[in-house]
């Protein structure tokens, strides 16, 4: 399941029309099972890495705003009938730590009511264009800024 | 932060390990606490399912390790310091996992009020606490409450809700009027060792505890009235603890006909209940309903007539603490957030100013 979303430089550059790419950080800061928080134009974002995937959403539970980032990441169960269970690992789903809210790491749908509730969910790739990297190291908010060090893989989120 | 400085009536600091204990407990008991590990609280489980992988919240493990609660630095740190907590009522449930009768029980409630003192109350000037008392022992219970009435750091009697017999019934008398000596509330919290919570036996998920907790708290409450309790006991002063609130409108409007209507059966009972409700009774908010309609839940505080009596809590560290800043089903006015988050805790509790620091 380590699927990898690399994005070419027209990809990128027909989506910074709509939507703005931010760099969060490097690749090797977001291994398999990392769970983390990050600043993107003043809203906390959390980034997982599931199994080499990458997801991520608004860092704040709907409900009463915890940390999603500290929340657990697990598959999801599933029942097609009266006493059939199943566990479907292909599915990625974070568990609020204060409520037990469940969300697909996707699509930010709630489990218990997806059309209604739900948690912004945002694109997020990995990419070592170096144009993209000098111009959005250049481009946003002084909080923003990444020093860009060396060619490399980095992770990349779109608002 | 927020303004104004909030009380939070209801967090749960627990024991770093359970052999903590033992520094406050007489040797000879060591050796029973060790073999009765574990066994007391199996016996006496009332709940055959549990939250999600336990009770706390899952962000809230201390950095040092130890269960959430049993850091006061991370107490401090993750709770108090970080919503501007000015007074935290500390209530560890401990009693759940003690045996609740004789000398045994006594002594195990009377080790944990000595650690609590030691350790935690009189280490922030913010903290202050329950005290713990063996419930199905009353009159061991009220030795408890006396040996603790002119020690400051307590504020309230800890009452565990899920007791053998409604606390109406004459046998608890004793720790009632100790509390009521003594000038403090009784606190009845979730939790205990006895009864069934529902009024028709036990139920299979969690969810369902959950949901029908107001069950208990409606027994005690009606027990608490029609005994005459409060005619025998009119300084006592009862908070209820995790209850939920909502629901009071319906049963005073009950409770009030059923008294007009079969009032000789309760021939102690001189008053509406409604109105020994509203003298006597404080609850808690945690945790919140949250109504369809948000405004439905101002309507209903509004029919019970409570805005005095309604107390802010988080519950920290349980899973199903509420966030002072996010909590709240409506906007309050300003009236009213001074009161729930402040006030009307200051109205039923007796902090001190000037209590003695080591």
């Amino acid at each position: 399941m380590s699927t990898r979303t690399t994005l070419s430089s027209k990809r990128l550059a027909s989506s910074l029309v709509t939507v703005t790419a931010h760099v969060v950080g490097k690749l090797e800061e977001f291994p398999p099972g990392a769970r983390r928080s990050v600043t993107v134009g003043g809203r906390a974002i959390a980034v997982f890495n599931v199994y080499g995937k990458l997801f991520a959403l608004r860092d704040n539970c709907p409900h009463q705003g915890a940390s999603l980032s500290a929340g657990t990441v697990t598959g999801s169960i599933t029942s097609p009938g009266p006493g059939c269970y199943g566990y479907d690992r292909n599915r990625a789903v974070v568990t609020c730590p204060w409520h037990g809210w469940g969300f697909d790491l996707c699509s930010g749908r709630s489990e218990f009511d997806p059309q209604r509730t739900r948690v912004r969910a945002y694109d997020v790739g990995i990419t070592s264009d170096a144009a993209l990297l000098r111009k959005t190291a250049d481009d946003p908010g002084p909080a923003e800024v990444l020093r860009i060090e060396n060619e490399g893989d980095y992770v990349v989120v779109f608002t | 932060v927020i303004t104004p400085p909030i009380i939070d009536c209801d967090v749960h600091n627990g024991l770093r390990s359970r052999d903590d204990l033992k520094d406050y407990l007489p040797s000879r008991w060591h050796r029973y606490y060790d073999d009765s590990a574990g066994w007391v609280s199996a016996a006496g489980s009332v709940v055959p399912s549990a939250p999600r992988r336990g009770v706390f919240r899952h962000d809230a493990t201390p950095p040092e390790g130890g269960p959430p609660g049993s850091s006061l630095d991370y107490l401090k740190a993750h709770l108090l310091d970080a919503w501007g907590v000015e007074r935290a009522v500390l209530s560890p449930l401990e009693s759940i996992e003690f045996a609740q009768h004789g000398e045994d029980g006594g002594a195990l409630h009377t080790a944990l009020n000595d650690w609590l003192v030691d350790r935690w109350l009189t280490q922030d000037e913010r903290l202050c606490g329950s005290i713990s008392v063996p419930v199905e022992d009353p009159t061991r219970a009220a030795v408890e409450i006396r040996l603790r009435s002119s020690d400051e750091n307590f504020v309230q009697v800890l009452v565990l809700a899920s007791t053998r017999d409604p606390l109406g019934n004459a046998r608890y008398r004793p720790m009632l009027e100790a509390a009521a000596d003594a000038g403090l509330p009784i606190a009845i919290h979730v939790g205990g060792h006895g009864g069934t919570l529902t009024s028709c036996g036990p139920f299979r998920y969690y969810l369902e505890r959950r949901a029908l907790y107001p069950h208990a708290f409606q027994t005690h409450l009606v027990s608490m009235i029609t005994n005459g309790v409060f005619e025998a006991l009119p300084e006592l002063r009862v908070i209820m603890m995790e209850s939920g609130f909502v629901w009071l409108p319906s049963l005073l409007w009950r409770l009030d006909r059923a008294w007009r209507d079969l009032g000789p059966e309760a021939t102690r009972l001189g008053r509406a209940p409604s109105e020994i409700v509203r003298r006597h009774f404080w609850f808690s908010t945690q945790p919140i309903d949250e109504p369809a309609a948000r405004g439905d839940w101002l309507q209903t505080l509004d029919w019970t007539g409570m805005h005095d009596r309604l107390m802010f809590a988080t519950d920290y560290p349980h899973w199903d603490f509420d966030a002072p800043d996010q909590a709240l089903p409506v906007e309050f006015d300003d009236d009213l957030r001074k009161k729930v988050f402040s006030e009307n805790a200051k109205s039923v509790y007796t902090f001190s100013s000037a209590r003695a620091r080591t």
